[in-house]
């Protein structure tokens, strides 16, 4: 019976020990190669991944390629199918101290929780190619006490336009249109068409964006408000929260009419991109107000389903009783962020250095070796051919997406490939277009305090509502907008913001502004 | 009086060392994921940076129950408690209810095969991960090619997206989650059902007792333990139930009926970053938890023969 219980327990230790062993073959083998973990919620990847997933064996390949050029093996982790599953797993690889050495995110939350590291040293040193691609304020946006605290991931943009089928618009014999009256009449015609059958969808509104984007606000809001989607500074003198705007009721009131009327999907509040992107994909929406690559990246499917699918926008921009119906997406803080924890910062660095390099680096980290060639017949390296349908790599390296790195590849690439659209609305695709309409912030409002830092950790010590105040915000919209609370409740609801804390939230920001502002 | 107990306790464990080292694995388990964890429950009582080190931790400065009456005094706090208890209530209802109902139904089937074909199509929902149930859920009530509004529309009403709805989202989401659990949940009813002495059956026709009668004097007595102490067990883990369903199935439109505290533990502590009040909120949710269970083991044996410990 003892050789029995013995026999046990040392089955249970070896297992134990077995566990601890390999732990320790990992660090062994760490200190001979470099190993970063890398998170790849970029936003190329997720994108790439709806109809593609790497191969082993082109893992393989691009793994070796980029340890050969900058010496760091690189693991990458793919992402979730929405940003807010990226947001979870990365919020909890940090908390548990699991190795992570790369992932998106806004700089402020993680730097208020002393969550990430510096890089302003490393660009210096190995990072000479980076920087330089960027606009000022791209680069000002992640800057603070002197210290640059990620590689900068979006210019400003205007990221939420308002998408048209020119070819429904042909068919109903209707032009462009250029105000909020003129998009009514579009889906009233569309709804009473139905050109896509019972499955016909006059307007696909997002709700919900990425980059710190909200589609439905930053697409409309400014049509019925003076700042659209922005905080704004009162007669008072306080900074007060969008949704206390003057018009924002007319807003809401406006939604209202187009939900009851069946013009917007009455899904919308459930949406994530990857559902959003299969209805654009199956060309049965007639207006999108959604992150303008849900529309222009999804370009080759929709053509797919019907030949004569063509979204276009408004280079002027819509208009509205208060003016232009856009708000520009600053530079914002979204940026390559690296962990506190990570035992190599100057990595990422390196590796993104490697792919901002030339334009070569850059095709294959999006497309893969083998997937692209220069297209000798148009002078080598002034064009490129691809040479499949990238059905075997998912663009697990393609960190380097980004404005600036398009308006490289851009420049040489003059093809109707899959991302031909998202090209040209990027402004990119050597057609002329000056400036690009994506880019174009003159189409829209710039937000009052762009650029202004707020202190997470310091919002939620001065306003304990702040949860609260958000889901309040989130919900009590909706229910304006699809109607299970009468819009003649307006004034109600911003009593019960004021009693959820925005008296503190304005305090709180308004000081903030003016430290910064002056 | 102890020590003589404790002396038996380690005879038996000397007695019989093999059988208890079968109990070491179970024991490691909970000692590692359910007794260590519970250290974490510091930052509820400190102000610390979520991402945080050991020593950070250790470090922190404790601010008492400052997170506790943070929640407590928060605008949402009692329609997310409500919230909380109102889906664990139906719950407990319907979809503990519900089994016990199906097993009794299953009990009247005499054809052997025909109850086994019916017992394993009712089993099958539980082994979808809940992610595909959500997935399902949605397509099902989808405005653009959902069959249910598609029924409802052949049928001259008018569709609407039940999900976005506050009237209909709690009705959705039991109706999912009982879809799912309720042929795992016959198992142990229809085990104690099939233990049932035959001959109470035989006397109570004798008697003249139809099945309906036989099913309230026989067969549900009988199986009473089985419901006491699921419904025990159950309620110990109520209200940490519903998260993943709820989480996938909900949005802002109905947080007023959906918000619980899971979802705003979700919300709060792993999306905006705040550890500390998070852990405060979950922690509170725990001593609920415990509140209730012990409260109604109390109850169970004051009113009955049955209680957890025996």
């Amino acid at each position: 019976m003892i050789k029995k219980l013995i026999i046990a327990l040392l089955l249970v230790s070896l297992t134990i020990s077995s566990g601890f062993a390999s732990g320790q073959d990992d660090k062994s083998s760490d200190e001979e190669v470099k190993k970063l973990v890398v998170y790849g919620n970029g936003g190329f990847m997720r994108a790439r991944l709806r109809s593609i997933s790497t191969t082993d064996e082109m893992k393989q390949k691009m793994h070796d390629w980029i340890l050969e050029n900058t010496g760091y093996s690189v693991e990458v982790i793919a992402p979730g199918t929405t940003s807010e599953q990226d947001v979870q797993k990365i919020n909890l690889l940090l908390a548990s101290g699991s190795q992570l050495d790369g992932f998106w995110g806004d700089w402020p939350d993680y730097y208020a929780q002393g969550a990430i590291q510096p890089l302003t040293e490393h660009f210096d040193t190995v990072g000479a190619n980076i920087l330089p691609a960027w606009p000022k304020s791209s680069v000002d946006a992640l800057t603070h006490d002197g210290e640059i605290w990620g590689i900068p991931r979006v210019t400003p943009m205007m990221s939420s336009p308002a998408f048209f089928r020119t070819d429904w618009l042909a068919d109903l014999g209707m032009d462009m249109p250029e105000t909020i009256d003129d998009m009514t009449a579009y889906f009233a015609a569309v709804q009473a068409a139905k050109p896509a059958g019972d499955r016909t969808i006059p307007l696909l509104l997002n709700p919900k964006g990425v980059h710190g984007a909200v589609p439905m606000l930053d697409g409309l809001l400014g049509a019925f408000t003076e700042y659209g989607y922005s905080n704004w500074l009162d007669k008072d003198g306080m900074l007060k929260p969008y949704i206390l705007q003057p018009g924002v009721a007319d807003f809401v009131t406006q939604l209202n009419e187009w939900f009851e009327a069946g013009y917007i999907y009455p899904e919308f509040a459930s949406l994530d991109q990857n559902k959003i992107r299969d209805l654009i994909s199956s060309a049965v929406v007639g207006a999108t107000i959604s992150t303008s690559t849900d529309t222009t990246a999804t370009d080759a499917e929709q053509r797919k389903i019907d030949p004569d699918c063509d979204f276009d926008l408004n280079p002027a921009g819509i208009r509205g009783p208060k003016g232009l119906a856009e708000t520009a997406t600053p530079s914002g803080y979204q940026a390559q962020l690296v962990p506190a924890s990570s035992k190599y910062p100057e990595g990422i660095v390196v590796v993104q250095n490697f792919l901002y390099d030339n334009a070569a680096n850059f095709l294959t980290s999006l497309y893969g070796p083998g997937n692209w060639e220069w297209d000798e017949s148009k002078g080598g390296e002034a064009a490129v051919a691809f040479t499949g349908e990238y059905k075997d790599y998912a663009g697990d390296y393609g960190w380097s997406v980004s404005l600036p790195a398009w308006v490289g590849i851009g420049k040489i690439n003059d093809r109707e490939d899959q991302n031909y659209k998202q090209h040209h609305y990027f402004g990119i695709s050597g057609i002329g277009r000056t400036p690009p309409d994506v880019t174009n912030t003159d189409r829209g409002k710039l937000p009052v305090d762009a650029y202004v830092l707020y202190d997470q950790a310091v919002l939620e010590e001065e306003v304990p509502g702040l949860a609260d105040l958000q889901r309040m915000m989130d919900e009590e919209v909706f229910k304006f907008i699809m109607g299970s609370r009468d819009i003649s409740e307006w004034d109600s609801f911003v009593k019960e913001l004021y009693s959820a804390g925005m008296d503190d939230w304005i305090e709180s920001h308004t000081k903030m502004y003016k430290d910064q502002r002056g | 009086m102890n020590k003589i107990k404790n002396r038996s306790l380690w005879k038996k464990i000397t007695n019989y060392k093999l059988l208890y080292a079968l109990i070491l694995p179970g024991l490691i388990y909970i000692i590692v994921f359910r007794y260590i964890p519970l250290l974490g429950t510091v930052v509820a009582f400190k102000k610390v940076p979520t991402f945080a080190t050991i020593e950070q931790i250790i470090a922190a400065d404790w601010v008492g129950l400052y997170q506790f009456q943070k929640f407590v005094s928060s605008h949402y706090f009692w329609n997310i408690l409500g919230n909380t208890f109102a889906l664990a209530g139906l719950r407990m209802v319907f979809e503990f209810g519900a089994p016990i109902i199906l097993a009794l139904l299953m009990n009247e089937i005499r054809r052997v095969a025909f109850k086994r074909v019916v017992q394993t199509i009712s089993y099958m929902p539980y082994f979808i991960s809940t992610v595909v149930l959500a997935g399902l859920v949605f397509n099902l009530l989808s405005t653009q090619s959902g069959i249910i509004p598609d029924i409802i529309t052949k049928f001259g009403g008018k569709s609407i997206y039940y999900l976005g709805d506050v009237r209909y989202f709690r009705t959705v989401l039991l109706s999912a989650i009982i879809w799912k659990n309720i042929g795992w949940g016959t198992i142990i009813y229809l085990a104690a059902l099939s233990g049932i002495d035959q001959q109470l059956y035989e006397a109570a026709r004798i008697d003249g007792a139809n099945r309906w009668i036989q099913t309230l004097k026989i067969s549900l007595p009988s199986i009473s333990f089985a419901v006491i102490i699921m419904f025990l067990l159950r309620i110990s883990v109520v209200l940490n139930q519903g998260f993943e369903e709820t989480l996938l199935l909900y949005s802002p439109a109905v947080y007023q009926v959906s918000d619980i505290i899971d979802t705003y533990v979700y919300r709060v502590g792993l999306l905006q970053n705040q550890a500390s009040f998070g852990a405060a909120v979950g922690l509170f949710k725990s001593l609920l938890a415990l509140t209730l269970v012990l409260g109604s083991n109390y109850v169970t044996k004051k009113f009955s023969d049955h209680s957890l410990y025996g």
